[in-house]
């Protein structure tokens, strides 16, 4: 017997940047995937980027009762996306709200007052402040929503938890500049409409590339013997999966950041706070696209091929794309629905979005959503173990 | 060429499937530095016997020996001193021929000259080209291709000249000579017996999973005759094939 020494093994590392780099060329050339992957989104957000164009404006109903005045009143009256309806009695209002006309009625009563401190505890040098004496009253508020107009009262809703959001992050006892910053905010913050849909978007868009990149990759890879063709050399099976899913992050990373460009520079989707809220959306998309990449994967080896796959990926899509909340609020649905809906991971990904690209949130307060996909993401890789076919 | 050396050892190799036998117990050997051919109608176990030393395939009783490593025992061994081609086996659609041949020098771990290799196998023109764009013999030639690219002691081709025309036949007959002459043993089957006997030094005729003749082509038909066998027809000095190939010209139409 002829025996053979000094026999090379590769560096499976390697061999994961190798099939990642000949997977991302692949795609990157094919013209069906360059189509969904990058026009198709950047046509959906034109559209809705167009659509917006036109001026919406929301009614909010402001009660007899209600103050009419503070940081928030303040910075409701200077959000153009929002008209303040002021000279309805009470039963006007709730016919209004009952009918939908009117999607959200606010009360702001007193509630107490907070003192502004500097870092010290000690009272500040009211010689200093351009506002001496000036206490801020603890306000709280009031939201009624129509269950006649969900889209709307949710929309509403996310700019007043928005505001609310942002005059509490500003007047934190810490904070010495009280009065300038509240100045600021008194300026209040443009919605676009494409505020409101952008981030749905992202989620959906994610979504659907990873199930079908994935899932249409492998099926050929099998079909065409490819996958086969791979195996016949020394490496270890799973560094297939990583390479794909490593050039299919890289292109989810780029998909997100056509689509936050183009909202952000043609249809001036607002960067709450900048460079740091484009780079959080991208570190969520990266997380989304893990959990999304293993239900592609589930589908691809449930599916025989690319006729099976294609309504198998819409059966997991659909129901994520309609009850995630990224299109219809989930209290719009059925009750016995809503528990489902609230833990899809579309949901997760869609609220932590919506929290950090809408609400301006940090990336420390979506840790919930993000640790809800990741759980979810385990779950699935599991499933992948058990089902994944590789012929 | 030393042919004495042993290089795949079977081992009474047996596949089954549900309620049908693939692969019947067999043994063989193959040495080193010969073109070994297995020989069967469609349907005869070839592929299975090849696919189970090329590991790709998990056999149900026996052993196989490649290179001094079992394919039980050390099979990422065996991977990375075999070339495999396979039957109809496809490449990633939208690369072209040398980043193909990039990524199989990686999952071996080698450092190669893609352009090389091309020239090697008369595709240096083609190098930027996708393998959609290649005909049916072109392809076989790449294919080959990828299978020398971490110059392997032992490689395996999978029909390799099935749907070729013959003038694409012949120009890979003529590959695998050279690359026999470099000192690498090929394992090949085919159901052409032309083929069998213009290239192989020795063969296994298989028929539903049992080796029924395993010798040098020569020996095989002087025992057929010495059986007393006599043709039909009386043989001529030439065939159909040579009249067209004698007509259409000897150079590849690809």
């Amino acid at each position: 017997m002829e025996i053979i020494k000094n026999v090379k093994q590769p560096n499976q590392i390697k061999v994961a940047l190798a099939l990642a780099k000949a997977s991302f060329l692949s795609t990157l050339r094919n013209p069906t995937s360059l189509f969904f992957s990058f026009f198709f989104p950047f046509i959906f957000i034109s559209v809705f980027g167009l659509l917006g164009q036109g001026k919406q404006t929301f009614d909010i109903g402001v009660r007899e009762a209600s103050l009419q005045k503070g940081p928030f009143y303040e910075a409701l009256q200077n959000i153009e996306v929002v008209k303040l309806v002021t000279n309805l009695s009470n039963d006007n209002l709730d016919e209004k709200l009952k009918k939908g006309e009117i999607p959200v009625v606010i009360t702001i009563s007193e509630n107490g007052t907070a003192v502004p401190k500097n870092i010290t505890g000690e009272p500040t040098d009211n010689s200093k402040d351009p506002a001496p004496n000036r206490q801020l009253s603890k306000q709280s508020i009031l939201i009624e929503k129509s269950a006649a107009a969900p889209e709307e009262a949710q929309t509403v809703s996310s700019i007043l938890t928005s505001i609310a959001q942002s005059i509490n992050s500003q007047s934190t006892p810490e904070s010495l500049k009280l009065i300038d910053l509240n100045e600021t905010t008194v300026e209040g913050r443009k919605f676009t409409r494409i505020d409101f849909i952008l981030p749905g978007q992202l989620s959906f868009a994610l979504l659907s590339n990873a199930m079908f990149g994935i899932a249409i990759t492998f099926v050929t890879m099998r079909k065409q013997l490819i996958i086969k063709r791979i195996f016949a050399a020394p490496i270890n099976r799973s560094v297939l999966i990583i390479g794909e899913a490593l050039s299919k992050s890289l292109i989810a990373i780029l998909q997100s950041l056509l689509i936050i460009s183009v909202g952000h520079f043609v249809f001036n989707f607002t960067l709450i706070n900048g460079v740091t809220t484009l780079f959080n959306m991208l570190g969520l998309s990266l997380v989304g696209i893990f959990t999304f990449l293993g239900f592609g994967l589930v589908v691809s080896s449930l599916g025989k091929d690319e006729q099976t796959v294609a309504p198998l990926a819409n059966l997991i899509m659909m129901p994520q794309l309609f009850l995630s909340g990224a299109f219809f609020p989930i209290e719009a649905f059925p009750e016995f629905l809503q528990p489902v809906a609230r833990i899809l991971p579309m949901t997760f990904l869609n609220d932590a979005f919506r929290k950090v690209a809408f609400e301006g949130l940090t990336i420390t307060s979506v840790l919930p959503q993000i640790a809800s996909l990741i759980v979810w993401g385990l779950l699935i890789y599991l499933l992948v173990v058990k089902l994944f076919k590789w012929e | 060429m030393s042919k004495q050396k042993v290089i795949i050892e079977v081992i009474n190799l047996t596949k089954k499937y549900a309620d049908l036998v693939a692969v019947n117990n067999l043994s063989f050997k193959v040495y080193s530095g010969e073109i070994f051919g297995l020989l069967g109608p469609n349907g005869a176990g070839k592929t299975t016997i090849l696919e189970i030393i090329e590991t790709l395939r998990e056999e149900t009783d026996g052993d196989v020996v490649v290179g001094g490593y079992s394919i039980n025992k050390e099979p990422d061994k065996v991977k990375a001193i075999i070339g495999v081609q396979l039957q109809a086996a496809g490449f990633y659609p939208n690369l072209k021929l040398t980043e193909i041949l990039e990524l199989f020098a990686a999952l071996y771990g080698v450092s190669a000259d893609p352009l090389e290799m091309l020239k090697k196998v008369n595709l240096a023109d083609k190098a930027k080209s996708s393998v959609k764009e290649l005909s049916g013999g072109q392809k076989q030639r790449f294919s080959v291709a990828t299978t020398l690219i971490h110059r392997p002691a032992i490689i395996f081709l999978d029909e390799p000249s099935t749907g070729l025309d013959p003038q694409a036949r012949r120009n890979l007959w003529k590959l695998v000579k050279e690359v026999r002459n470099q000192g690498t043993t090929v394992v090949i089957t085919t159901h052409f017996m032309d083929e069998a006997e213009y290239l192989c030094d020795r063969v296994a005729v298989i028929d539903e999973g049992n080796i029924l003749a395993i010798d040098k082509p020569d020996n095989l038909i002087d025992a057929l005759l010495q059986r007393g066998f006599k043709k039909d027809k009386s043989v001529k000095e030439a065939n159909l094939e040579d009249v067209f190939l004698d007509l259409t010209g000897k150079e590849l139409r690809d």
